[in-house]
């Protein structure tokens, strides 16, 4: 026999047949059931069909599926023995990457915060990422550690010692590194890209390093080890994330095959 | 059988009680088993699979219908042997070739339980015989749905639940999975003329 009815009619005709239609759907439906005698055969063939398999035989257990001591006992296996471990791992390393991660934000701060010249500061990246691409690795590295150790070196000098020194000096001493390395820094930069040849620029900027530090240094000896020159905390925060994420993924893994 | 009863002395681990539960259940679970997976061999596979899961995660069984819950764990069971078989196809056609002699052994039992005429006997085996073989031609998910609906009676939330899809998609593959059996049991319509007439009445 074919099949006259589009699919949303035989939809609407399974749904009838469970008594699944809403009230305005089935009198709807009712009524070109009346009208149509293609529907009610449609109707016919799919009851005839249900209950076809309605009266399939019910077959016989071919044994008890009982389970044995032997199956009951949970399988010594290594993912649901590790499970309750990994799940503490993940959980202290959360917390240990949270308390970093709380750690290097402080860090990163707080130079930032102090210093005056930090527009400049931020700056001074985006010049070493030119100069990165153009000159090579070793001038590159020179030019990306001298503004990160000085910027945070004469942040608490110059706020801890102005006081004793007088106003004029220190007022200076703080804005010589900025006013000082950058100008040199851009000359070098344009240096380099214009002619690849860093040498000069690049070992002036090097050289007035030290020299700026070394105008601080007998004020500065106080203090240095309390301010590292870089953020110590970054390559643990980077690495407790790493572990943090993989242990999360191992775990959820294991728990679902749990 | 005091079900409530069972599960809670099950859950503070006594296997007497759950294999009560099991007694009780296992007919029920193996038979949908069998429809959606085919043959014999997988379905018994499943439905020990599903009781050995199923007393695993007793401690996640949290009230209500224990059928339900028990419906949505044979229901996984049922997917993970279709899964199995599907990876290795070589067992799924060893299985079907000895499956061959099980249907009848299986009626011949029906049989001898009800007093019916060996030519009706005959119309009903034939008629199971290719229900299963156009309920085996089904997607998967069409067929779970059409032999929890049609073969078991259940109802669309039962489905749902055990299935875990929402109303609708139940009702659509239904409407969709009914509509292809009826192409498929057409296609066999010829071959079998004695199953046009069952119960008085026109069939298919």
């Amino acid at each position: 026999m074919s099949h006259p009815l589009s699919s949303r009619d035989t939809a609407q005709l399974s749904a009838y047949l469970d008594g699944k239609l809403t009230p305005a759907d089935k009198s709807r439906l009712e009524a070109r059931l009346a009208a149509e005698p293609a529907f009610r055969d449609e109707l016919a063939e799919l009851k005839n069909m249900v209950q076809a398999l309605r009266g399939l035989p019910e077959i016989k257990v071919p044994r008890n599926f009982t389970l044995t001591p032997a199956m009951a006992k949970r399988p010594w296996s290594l993912p649901s023995l590790a499970y309750p471990a990994l799940r503490l791992a993940t959980a202290m390393a959360t917390a240990a990457f949270a308390f970093v991660l709380v750690l290097d934000f402080n860090v990163l701060r707080q130079p930032l915060a102090a210093v005056p010249f930090a527009a400049q500061v931020s700056d001074g990246p985006a010049a070493q990422e030119e100069l990165a691409m153009a000159s090579e690795a070793a001038s590159m590295a020179a030019a990306t550690e001298a503004p990160e150790l000085l910027a945070p070196t004469p942040v608490p000098e110059a706020g801890g010692e102005v006081l004793p020194h007088g106003d004029g000096r220190g007022t200076l001493d703080s804005a010589t590194p900025g006013k000082g390395i950058l100008p040199l820094e851009t000359e070098a930069v344009s240096e380099i890209t214009g002619t690849l040849e860093p040498s000069p620029g690049r070992n002036t900027a090097v050289v007035e390093t030290p020299t700026v530090s070394v105008e601080l240094a007998p004020a500065a000896l106080d203090a240095p080890p309390a301010v590292p020159p870089a953020n110590p905390y970054r390559p643990v925060t980077i690495g407790l994330g790493a572990l943090t994420l993989c242990l999360v993924v191992v775990t959820l893994l294991i728990r679902r095959n749990l | 059988m005091d079900e409530a009863a069972l599960i809670a002395a099950a859950r503070r681990g006594d296997l007497d009680a759950f294999n009560r539960l099991v007694l009780h259940y296992q007919t029920q679970v193996y038979n949908l088993a069998y429809r959606i997976v085919g043959e014999r061999e997988g379905a018994s596979d499943a439905t020990q699979e599903a009781f050995i899961s199923a007393w695993r995660k007793l401690g996640s069984y949290r009230g209500g219908s224990f059928k339900a819950w028990l419906l949505r764990i044979v229901t996984n069971a049922c997917y993970d042997e279709l899964r199995r078989r599907k990876r290795r196809p070589a067992v799924s056609l060893e299985a079907l070739m000895v499956e061959s002699a099980g249907p009848e052994a299986e009626a011949e039992a029906e049989f001898k339980s009800t007093a019916e005429g060996p030519e009706t006997f005959v119309q009903r085996r034939e008629l199971a015989r290719v229900l299963q073989d156009c309920l085996d031609r089904l997607p998967d998910e069409m067929r779970v749905i059409t032999v929890m609906s049609d073969v078991h009676g259940y109802n669309y939330d039962e489905i749902a639940a055990a299935t875990g899809v929402a109303l609708g998609t139940v009702k659509s593959r239904l409407s969709r999975a009914r509509a292809r059996m009826r192409e498929c049991l057409q296609g066999f319509r010829e071959l079998l003329p004695a199953m046009y007439r069952l119960g008085g009445e026109t069939v298919l």
